[in-house]
């Protein structure tokens, strides 16, 4: 376990900018208690309390499987991932959402794209490939993605055609993609 | 020669058995006594040996095992005080209204079969204050002494039966001849082998009346050492059918004559061991031993392998040059590329001792790039600092308005173009990445090699 290179929070700072925008400043400036970054499990990156952090350094590395919230990780190129686990934080400070229609959000869940046929909401302004959290229409959070289309594009378009080009969602939970995704 | 050849300690077994009638009993033992007596001296050995124990051995019975553990079965006078021998076989009275026992001479056992005198067996509570055990209502407390009584009597009776067995007169005694079958059967302990599955040659030679070839003798004799010498493997006898042994060898018609002919003899008798071991695991194979396929799979293995030594070997002997150093060999063949020469550049011109800082440009040398540049060092950050996560804090703030006000992808980009580049290619200069605290600048053309000059406000404007 170790605190992030400059570079590296730069890039995890990029990926989760695309979504959340400015507000990573409330990921690190918490009224309730000093958050932090903490590399583990070689490429991991965990947001997670100072008082587990400190209580977690008495795990030895190899032990450590998991503490606090597994953001994402580390690809061997050196870009960031993101998890699903990370979707807590991803939808409180949200800067772009799109909501679909309860008959798509099975098809979202099973790790598909949102159709222009699915979209039920999308909030305005959101530019192409922005970061977008994905939400069903009682607004319990789904996934997220990247926005095919910006909003005005997305009015003409196609039924068939992508809206929210799909990144995670939680069904990842039920069907363990990844073994590891925490 | 019926000596016991299994080193098992001996035990007395006392079973609980329900019921069984006393005449039966005794009916029993006489037809056993009977059969003891005409035993044969048969030279089965003990094979099997499981037995049942349930309770403690007595002191005799201590003497006795240690006697077993040699290969004979001896006995010695002294027993015959403590044994009691019984010499009279149909009034056989046990000692001290003893129970009977059954007895089993070839595993040395005796059973009681007679109903557990329970009052006996079992104390009540009369619990002597040396014992430390803690006792609790309605526990049972076995007597100690009794299950000794018991096991001695069977003992005492195991011991008179064998002195009821032939003997035979060695120098450590008299030896007692046990009897050549088992009063108890026991199981075996595992299912038997299955019975083998007949190879493709013997079902062959089966349907054709081949008879088995005789056996060959493992050693023959080799005449030009003058000893017996094994017929195959580690230092076998020379022979003169063996064609590596040659020191001549005629070249057949349609041969090639350039070939190595001993390397062909070698490569036949390859194929014919390898073929050897095939069919065996084939067979293996079809009697289910192994799983189908391995042998394909492992004989494929096998020649790659071997193809693959062949030409690295080869590859080796065509590298290996037996030409002296330093006699000139032409090279042009041997031609570097673009981006090898430009890495030999790069090599060449950081290696003098300071790194190429002070070496002359030679005409229409490249610029020179710096050894690390781009590599910043990382400083040991604790995670348990104090002040750690504080100052954590505040250098992601920083990182996150760098990311924020474009220090992030569309900076990556224009750095990727050579928007900040401020030389003449985009490879000139070290990027102004936004994150360093470094405030330096190269100066453009030759003067900028392996000089950095401090940015003031001044040279800044003069820069521009």
């Amino acid at each position: 376990m170790r605190p992030l290179t400059e570079e590296e929070t730069k890039v995890l700072f990029q990926k989760l900018a695309e979504y959340i925008g400015r507000s990573i400043e409330k990921l690190i400036n918490r009224s309730d208690e000093r958050h932090c970054f903490r590399l583990a499990a070689k490429d991991r990156v965990y947001y997670v309390s100072e008082s587990v952090m400190k209580a977690s350094t008495t795990v030895a590395r190899d032990n450590l499987l998991s503490f606090g919230t597994c953001l994402g990780k580390f690809t061997k190129s050196g870009k960031f991932r993101l998890h699903i686990t990370a979707l807590d934080y991803l939808a409180q400070y949200a800067q772009y959402k799109v909501w679909v229609k309860p008959s798509a959000e099975m098809s979202f869940l099973y790790g598909n794209n949102v159709l222009k046929s699915g979209l039920a909401r999308i909030t305005e302004s959101t530019p192409q490939y922005a970061g977008v959290v994905v939400y069903s229409m009682s607004d319990i959070p789904l996934g997220f993605g990247v926005a095919g289309q910006s909003t005005d594009a997305c009015k003409d378009l196609e039924p068939t055609g992508n809206v929210v080009l799909h990144q995670a969602d939680i069904g990842e939970y039920l069907r363990g993609m990844e073994d590891d995704i925490f | 020669m019926a000596a016991k050849g299994k080193k098992k300690s001996k035990k007395i077994v006392q079973q609980t058995v329900e019921e069984s009638s006393s005449e039966e009993e005794e009916v029993d033992l006489e037809t056993m006594e009977r059969m003891l007596n005409d035993e044969g001296s048969s030279e089965e050995d003990a094979s099997e040996d499981e037995e049942l124990d349930q309770d403690d051995e007595s002191s005799e019975e201590n003497d006795d095992e240690s006697e077993e553990e040699e290969d004979e079965e001896v006995m010695e006078e002294e027993e015959d005080s403590a044994g009691v021998v019984e010499d009279d076989e149909d009034e056989e009275i046990p000692m001290g209204g003893e129970e009977k026992c059954n007895i089993d001479l070839k595993n040395l056992l005796a059973f009681n079969t007679h109903q557990v005198n329970h009052r006996a067996l079992y104390k009540k509570s009369s619990v002597t204050d040396e014992s430390t055990e803690i006792f609790v209502d309605g526990m049972k407390i076995a007597n100690e002494d009794h299950l000794l009584q018991k096991a001695s009597e069977g003992c005492t009776q195991l011991l008179a039966g064998l002195w009821k067995l032939e003997t035979e007169r060695t120098d450590a005694g008299p030896r007692a001849i046990l009897p050549s079958y088992y009063q108890t059967v026991t199981p075996r302990e595992l299912p038997p082998p299955a019975p083998k599955a007949e190879t493709r040659w013997e079902k062959f030679a089966k349907e054709r009346g081949i008879a088995p070839k005789e056996k060959r003798s493992r050693k023959v004799w080799d005449e030009a050492t003058g000893e017996w010498a094994y017929r195959t493997g580690y230092q076998k006898a020379s022979s003169e059918n063996d064609p590596m042994s040659w020191p001549i060898m005629e070249v057949r018609k349609n041969q090639d004559p350039f070939e190595d002919p001993w390397e062909r003899a070698r490569d036949a008798k390859k194929a014919r061991v390898d073929k050897n071991t095939m069919n065996r695991m084939k067979n293996a194979e079809s009697s289910g031993e192994i799983a189908r396929g391995t042998t394909r799979r492992l004989m494929k293995a096998k020649l790659k392998e071997r193809k693959a030594g062949r030409e690295g070997g080869a590859l080796d002997m065509k590298n290996f040059s037996n030409t002296p150093a330093g006699v000139p060999v032409d090279i042009s063949e041997k031609q570097r590329g673009k981006e090898l020469t430009k890495l030999a550049l790069l090599a060449t011109q950081r290696s003098t001792a300071s790194m190429g800082k002070f070496d002359k440009m030679r005409e229409g040398e490249p610029e020179r790039r710096k050894a690390m540049s781009g590599l910043k060092k990382r400083k040991f950050e604790s995670a348990t600092a104090k002040e750690g996560v504080k100052n954590e804090a505040k250098s992601s703030l920083k990182v996150l308005e760098n990311v924020m006000t474009g220090g992030g992808r569309k900076k990556e980009l224009a750095i990727r173009r050579g928007d900040h580049a401020r030389g003449e290619t985009g490879h000139d200069f070290d990027f102004d990445d936004g994150l360093s605290s470094s405030r330096f600048r190269k100066k453009k053309g030759r003067a900028g090699i392996g000089k950095m000059k401090k940015v003031t406000k001044k040279t800044a404007k003069m820069a521009r």
